[in-house]
């Protein structure tokens, strides 16, 4: 028997697998060899080593869950094509995009979700009359509120949309969360669940499992040219995943055109509206992002403002008319809270 | 497969993420180790790992289930190995360990190290690091029979699944890789025992 012949049957043979005729043939060519024998006994040596191998535990690397969903969700974005729309409805379809959650301190991300494209607005316009006065209530710090949607910014998306990114945090005091969105052509719909459940649009494929220690980015695009004072109104809602804990919304009115300030003159509020409209009003008059909780929807009592009233004075009327608490996050974002 | 698990896939397969969130959450250390084993490298392991899940999620609509998932993710992780490596020989380079394929056997340029080495310094770990190195060096198709196998404890029958392969091919895989290996590892065979 040549060497290479013994060879093909080593494995065989280590295992008890040959036929007995097969077994004897080697066991005889390995007699005869001396070399053979050495050659096969290397082999099973070798073989037999692998138990001195150590068990592997390496973790991924920091970011590797991260990177992988932010991939998959951009081929989803690119995979994805958006659907037709009705003129009769003022949302367009939607069509998926990316949503990022990233993790609190350490910048990692971890990613979920879809997004959504809308072409759906709220913009009015208004003339002036009378003027008042309010001042922002003292600046409050951010873990004694019950924070959700932390401010929307702009990004461009890889498919050419300008993307509104909802950034999305859990209250402090809510440790994990079932996080869901909707785009909302009116802000009736906030406190009407029956309107909402026709007409608002998912922002989310799926409900979103959020820790506290991640941020949810939400991407909202137009798809089509709005007026200057069009606004988006995004509703987060959260279910804890203790039952305990209680559930929450927050809604966020944030201008379309962001960099179109100053074309619309701000004008009151009538008397019978809508806490939530006076708040997608101030929104569209003065291009700021306004977050509110969602807990009541107070009458107000507010008698409008001239051209010359400033944001945080319109703020603080409709805070100060409603019982809400209000306060300036950034110098284009106003909160209102319980 | 566990109901949970079924449940992902099926939530997987309709596109939400936030399912394969934790699919991955699951299986990512499981697919980083297994190409760690393959590429003995970590920017390697890390590029084959995140591409093979990536992949997954692609490909999970065309899971049915007939073989285990994780098998099937062995699978995937494994073509995704191997193609990366086609790709890598289209653009060769040459470097110190470098190895020539010739069908299923493989020479190898190796620069020898005169360190002394004395026996009784060596221990039962370095032997396996020398092995893993020398697995390292074999050729792709060689290296995945030898990690499955051994590493990764995995059944013929399982490889099989795996590499799409008849179990006699599996076999005479290993056998010529396992043959390789004590070629390889000849000029160091005092290490391994007598």
């Amino acid at each position: 028997m040549k060497l290479e012949q013994a060879q093909e049957l080593y494995t065989d043979y280590m295992e008890g697998t040959l036929s007995p005729a097969m077994r004897l043939a080697l066991e005889q060519h390995f007699e005869r060899d001396a070399e053979a024998r050495e050659d096969y006994k290397a082999f099973r040596l070798i073989v037999a080593s692998f138990e001195k191998v150590q068990p592997l535990e390496l973790d991924p690397p920091s970011g590797f869950r991260a990177s992988i969903l932010e991939r998959v969700t951009s081929q989803q974005a690119v995979a994805a094509k958006p659907q037709s729309f009705s003129f009769a409805n003022t949302i367009r379809d939607w069509f998926s995009g990316s949503q990022i959650r990233r993790m609190g301190s350490v910048g990692v991300a971890t990613v979920a979700v879809a997004a959504v494209v809308f072409a759906g607005f709220h913009g009015r316009n208004s003339t002036t009359n009378t003027t008042f006065n309010g001042n922002m209530g003292p600046t409050i710090p951010t873990n004694s509120v019950s924070t959700t949607v932390l401010g929307v910014s702009m990004k461009p998306g890889d498919d050419g949309n300008q993307y509104h990114l909802f950034r999305v945090h859990l209250p402090a005091s809510i440790p994990e969360a079932t996080v869901n969105a909707e785009v909302l052509p009116d802000p009736s719909q906030i406190t009407d669940t029956a309107v909402r459940t026709a007409q608002a649009r998912p922002a989310l494929k799926q409900a979103v499992d959020l820790t506290n220690d991640e941020e949810l980015q939400i991407p909202v695009a137009l798809l089509q040219a709005v007026p200057a004072d069009a606004t988006i109104t995004l509703l987060v809602q959260w279910q804890p995943t203790d039952n305990t804990l209680p559930v929450g919304e927050q809604v966020v009115f944030t201008p379309a055109n962001p960099n179109a300030a100053g074309t619309t003159v701000p004008v009151s509020p009538d008397s019978s509206e809508s806490f939530y409209s006076a708040l997608q009003f101030i929104s569209s008059a003065y291009h700021v992002t306004i977050i509110s909780d969602t807990s009541a929807a107070p009458d107000l009592m507010v008698n409008g403002w001239s051209a010359t009233t400033q944001p945080a004075d319109a703020v603080a009327a409709v805070g100060q008319s409603s019982g809400y608490k209000f306060r300036q996050v950034d110098p284009q974002t106003y909160q209102f809270y319980k | 497969m566990s109901p949970d698990e079924a449940e992902m896939i099926r939530r997987c397969k309709q596109g939400d993420l936030s399912a394969f969130n934790e699919l991955v959450k699951r299986y990512e250390k499981l697919v980083y180790n297994f190409a760690y084993r393959l590429t003995n490298n970590y920017d390697d392991a890390n590029d084959i790992a995140q591409e093979a899940l990536i992949r997954v999620f692609t490909a999970i609509k065309s899971f049915r289930g007939d073989a285990s998932f994780t098998t099937w993710i062995y699978r995937i992780t494994t073509n995704v190995f191997l193609d990366e490596r086609k790709r890598a020989r289209a653009h060769p380079h040459t470097s110190l360990d470098e190895h020539v394929e010739l069908e299923e056997s493989s020479i190898v340029r190796q620069i020898e190290d005169p360190s002394p080495q004395p026996l009784a310094q060596i221990e039962e770990k370095e032997v396996g690091n020398i092995l893993s190195q020398a697995v390292a060096s074999l050729p792709e198709y060689q290296r995945t029979m030898v990690v499955l196998y051994h590493t990764e404890q995995k059944s013929y029958e399982e490889i099989a699944e795996i590499m799409n392969l008849p179990i006699g091919t599996v076999k005479s895989r290993l056998n010529r890789a396992r043959l390789a290996l004590k070629e390889i590892l000849s000029p160091q065979r005092e290490l391994f025992g007598n």
